[in-house]
């Protein structure tokens, strides 16, 4: 029988142009591309937080008071010694006055300060990386030499910032679960317009007694199919809109979490076409089941 | 092996089972008038039966309180000897696989091929493609539609997609086929090369259940012969 080879593999059994399927995917379309967009700005906003936190973290600065001008090098040599103790791994060094005056002319504007003006002793605390334990302690131990210090480890500016980073990670998120929970009703509602759309081919498929499991089977692989290949376009546009964005603002420094790309966010944005795909599917069974069983009870 | 006294009725029940029974059937549809009013039938396994009456008799629905499409108003119908108004949703989709339908106006999916419209009860069974496509093939070729098997059935005449749906009806070796006028639309010749198709399924065991007026197809074969008259089903055909 040479005709057997002609026979093509499978077709669907669900006619897919008798449903409305492409207000459909361009729908689906859009709301993976919003969903990347979000993905995308909660992984920077994770990221941008993080950078400020490890550069705030990496140093620290402590202010030596020092009124006595001929105890000056012999307290300072002191309390290098402690902090060098403390910190072995950390660089420590003196920032000189003309340095520290210079840290001083945003605020006190471009005249010539008197050389006699008390200017705090300012030594810099360098870390190989982040330091999360507060430094406060540090400050009883230069009194108990009879160092006068003030230390900021910038803990109140890490506070705000994670908070902040927290906020805008939470409303990315947030934004996330809408745009799932749309896509969830998006597939429910074309489930139920199929349904009806495709009554005569259900209706034989019932009659040589098919499985309401097996009618559902269809509707979840048609729908998984069309999630999947709107999550794909979607988030393919997402991603390249992201890209340039990530390109403009190189180098600029953010305030504002912007855009930026990284290699692990390609993964995102699969784990994300892959799981708007899940989302249409699953939706679809409940929807099918429910509405065949439904179907079950009336007749 | 002495065979037991149980294996006996067992053996005894087999040969008086029947595949279908109707005990004082009434049926309308919604607030009609009764269309079939105390209608008792039995088909008995392996039995041949041809249903007629006048157009608007009820033939077709008679057929359809047979394969499940229908609920009847009152009486008890079997089917494989289970009360169709206990079956659960899964115990009529089970059933609904042992009978094989042919239907006036055949009932094929406009967008699937004839060969995919032919394997689709096969394909509900969730059976294995590369092993059911010969068996496909051969059954085509047998009911002359060997050469259109890619067609799509808005393409087929009339007496094609008879063919076709005939062919979709029996491809799973059901144990009761059921068939509306499955010889309306064809020539003579294939009528009864349709006919000896029935003839050797029954021959193998399967039920059959035929309505038509065509009396000169009746004539054909040895069968019962019963038909509604009045909501009422009488046996043999009407005395001239
Ligand atoms: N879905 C329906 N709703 C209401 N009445 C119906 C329906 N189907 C059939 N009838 C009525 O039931 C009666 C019997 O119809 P049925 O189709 O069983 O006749 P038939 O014997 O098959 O006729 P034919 O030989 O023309 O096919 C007819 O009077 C018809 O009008
Ligand atoms: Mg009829």
């Amino acid at each position: 029988m040479d005709n057997i080879a002609d026979i093509p593999s499978a077709y669907p059994l669900l006619n897919s142009r008798q449903d409305n399927a492409r207000t459909l995917i361009s729908v689906l379309v859009i709301m993976a591309f919003l969903a990347s967009l979000s993905l995308v700005f909660a992984l920077s906003a994770k990221r941008l937080k993080n950078n400020w936190q490890d550069e705030l973290g990496k140093s620290a600065t402590v202010q030596l008071m020092i009124d006595n001008s001929e105890m000056k090098d012999l307290k300072i040599d002191t309390a290098i010694a402690l902090l060098k103790e403390e910190y072995p791994k950390a660089s420590v060094s003196v920032i000189e006055d003309g340095t520290a005056k210079a840290l001083l002319k945003p605020w006190l504007g471009s005249v010539d300060l008197p050389d006699d003006l008390p200017i705090p002793t300012l030594i810099s605390l360098e870390f190989e990386s982040s330091n999360i334990v507060s430094l406060d302690h540090l400050k009883s131990k230069l009194s108990d030499e009879g160092i006068i210090a003030e230390i900021d480890d910038h803990s109140r500016w890490s506070d705000q910032i994670s908070q902040t980073g927290r906020g805008l990670l939470a409303s990315a998120l947030a934004i996330l679960a809408l745009i799932f929970l749309a896509c969830a009703a998006v597939s429910a509602f074309a489930t139920q317009a199929a349904l009806s759309a495709q009554r005569d081919v259900i209706r034989v498929l019932v009659q040589v007694g098919a499985a309401d499991n097996f009618i559902t089977k269809l509707f979840i692989g048609q729908a998984g199919k069309r999630g999947l290949i709107s999550g794909c376009i979607g988030v393919i546009l997402g991603g390249i809109i992201s890209f340039i964005a990530h390109l403009k603002q190189k180098g600029e420094t953010a305030l504002l979490p912007e855009l930026t790309m990284n290699w692990t966010d390609v993964i995102w944005l699969i784990l994300l076409a892959l799981l708007i795909g899940l989302i249409c599917a699953v939706s679809a069974g409940i929807t099918a089941s429910r509405l065949l069983r439904q179907e079950h009870r009336r007749s | 092996m002495k065979s037991s006294p149980s294996q006996n009725r067992l053996a005894q029940s087999a040969a008086s089972f029947d595949v279908v029974r109707f005990e004082r059937v009434g049926v309308r549809y919604n607030r009609g008038p009764e269309i079939l009013s105390d209608v008792n039938m039995r088909l008995r396994r392996g039995s041949f039966t041809f249903l007629t009456g006048a157009s608007g008799a009820g033939k077709s629905t008679l057929l359809k309180l047979c394969y499940l499409t229908l609920k009847h108003s009152r009486g008890l119908i079997n089917l494989f000897e289970q009360d169709v108004s206990v079956m659960s949703r899964a115990e009529q989709q089970s059933t609904k696989r042992k009978i094989g339908v042919v239907l006036q106006d055949f009932h094929l999916i406009d967008h699937l091929s004839v060969f995919e419209n032919v394997a689709l009860p096969l394909r509900v069974m969730e059976e294995v493609r590369s092993e059911y496509t010969q068996d496909v093939v051969e059954l085509l070729q047998w009911v002359g539609l060997g050469h259109r098997m890619e067609a799509m059935p808005q393409t087929l005449s009339g007496g094609e997609k008879q063919r076709a749906a005939i062919a979709r009806a029996v491809i799973a070796k059901p144990d009761l086929l059921i068939a509306d006028e499955p010889t309306g639309n064809v020539d003579p010749v294939i009528g009864r090369r349709l006919l000896r198709l029935f003839s050797e399924m029954n021959r193998m065991g399967t039920t059959i259940l035929i309505a038509t007026h065509d009396i000169s197809l009746i004539r054909e074969i040895q069968a019962d012969i019963v038909r509604i008259e009045n909501g009422q089903l009488y046996e043999g055909l009407k005395e001239p």
